[in-house]
């Protein structure tokens, strides 16, 4: 029972981050800051997203993606095993990020411990 | 309380096994050329009842430091709380947005949803967010992961060790 009330709790909180999230889109806030599609692409009538993962490197390169989204959903409908290249890039992103807070975590304690409150002195025994 | 008993490490490395397997779910989730778009679909539904798991499983933790929060906790875990925090909100965007652009999942149930290129971006920019949130999460319990992955390794060439040693052992009982 209570890890159902725990579920419930969970999904409410991801409902208001959903809500916030619908909020958003219809005050175009979001919409206004995302970047717009590539003029090229939008031409030729494919809406080509940049955000795509792989998108930046091909727009970079001058190549011309017929097939609109790079990693996107419109290509990606069948399995290409060229594809894990792209796990295998987020994976040494986050073996990156990893080294560097683990190798500044002495510096990073170090600032933590004098921001956290400090502790109460231990009374010596009367 | 002796944090080294079988229960307690019986739950790391359940949690461990748990939370491996969601970062390789992570990682090929956000590789949908490798998978193609129908298992992308199926195993991001998937993740989020594996998230929900990961946030039951911690619950305890998470309503002890949310009532800490303003008064006295360490700092480590108020940026732990905040990053984490921030990566459910990511997390909940990307597996929104994902439900609404979904081409494959949802219109299997009779669902289907008008393309939309804001849903689109949001999903890919929250990705890219998610990746390097991902980083600082595993960065910030690295030592916990090494530690209970060096116990997994541990007790894994124990148990290979005792079943080598069995038919010797039998053997000489046997004599």
């Amino acid at each position: 029972m209570k890890t159902i009330w725990r579920i419930v709790a969970i999904l409410a909180a991801a409902l208001v981050v959903v809500g916030a999230l619908i909020g958003l889109r219809q005050t175009e806030v979001l919409a206004r800051s995302l970047p717009e599609p590539d003029r090229a692409h939008l031409e030729a009538g494919i809406e080509y997203d940049r955000f795509a993962p792989g998108g930046f490197e091909r727009s970079e390169r001058g190549e011309f993606v017929g097939d609109g989204f790079a990693r996107g959903h419109h290509t990606a409908r069948e399995p290409d095993a060229r594809g894990i290249i792209e796990a295998v890039k987020n994976l040494l992103i986050i073996g990156v990020i990893i080294a560097l807070v683990v190798g500044a975590s002495p510096i990073t304690r170090r600032f933590l411990r004098r921001c956290s409150p400090p502790r109460a002195e231990a009374r010596p025994p009367a | 309380m002796n944090i080294h008993t079988p229960e307690v490490q019986r739950r790391a490395l359940t949690n461990l096994a748990l939370d491996g397997a969601l970062f390789v779910a992570f990682l090929v989730a956000t590789a949908p050329r490798f998978t193609g778009i129908a298992i992308h679909e199926w195993l991001g539904i998937a993740l989020s009842a594996a998230v929900v798991t990961h946030l039951v499983i911690h619950w305890s933790w998470i309503i002890g430091v949310a009532r800490r929060f303003f008064n006295r906790t360490t700092g480590s875990a108020r940026l732990n709380y905040a990053l984490n925090t921030l990566l459910f909100v990511v997390f909940t965007t990307i597996i929104f947005t994902g439900l609404m652009i979904s081409e494959t999942a949802l219109p299997w149930i009779g669902i289907r949803f008008e393309p939309d290129r804001f849903w689109r971006q949001l999903h890919h920019l929250a990705s890219d967010v998610a990746v390097f949130l991902i980083g600082v999460h595993v960065a910030l319990h690295w030592r916990w992961t090494v530690n209970a992955t060096r116990r997994l390794l541990a007790r894994f060439s124990r148990k290979t060790a005792a079943f080598n040693a069995a038919p010797v052992l039998r053997k000489e009982a046997q004599q």
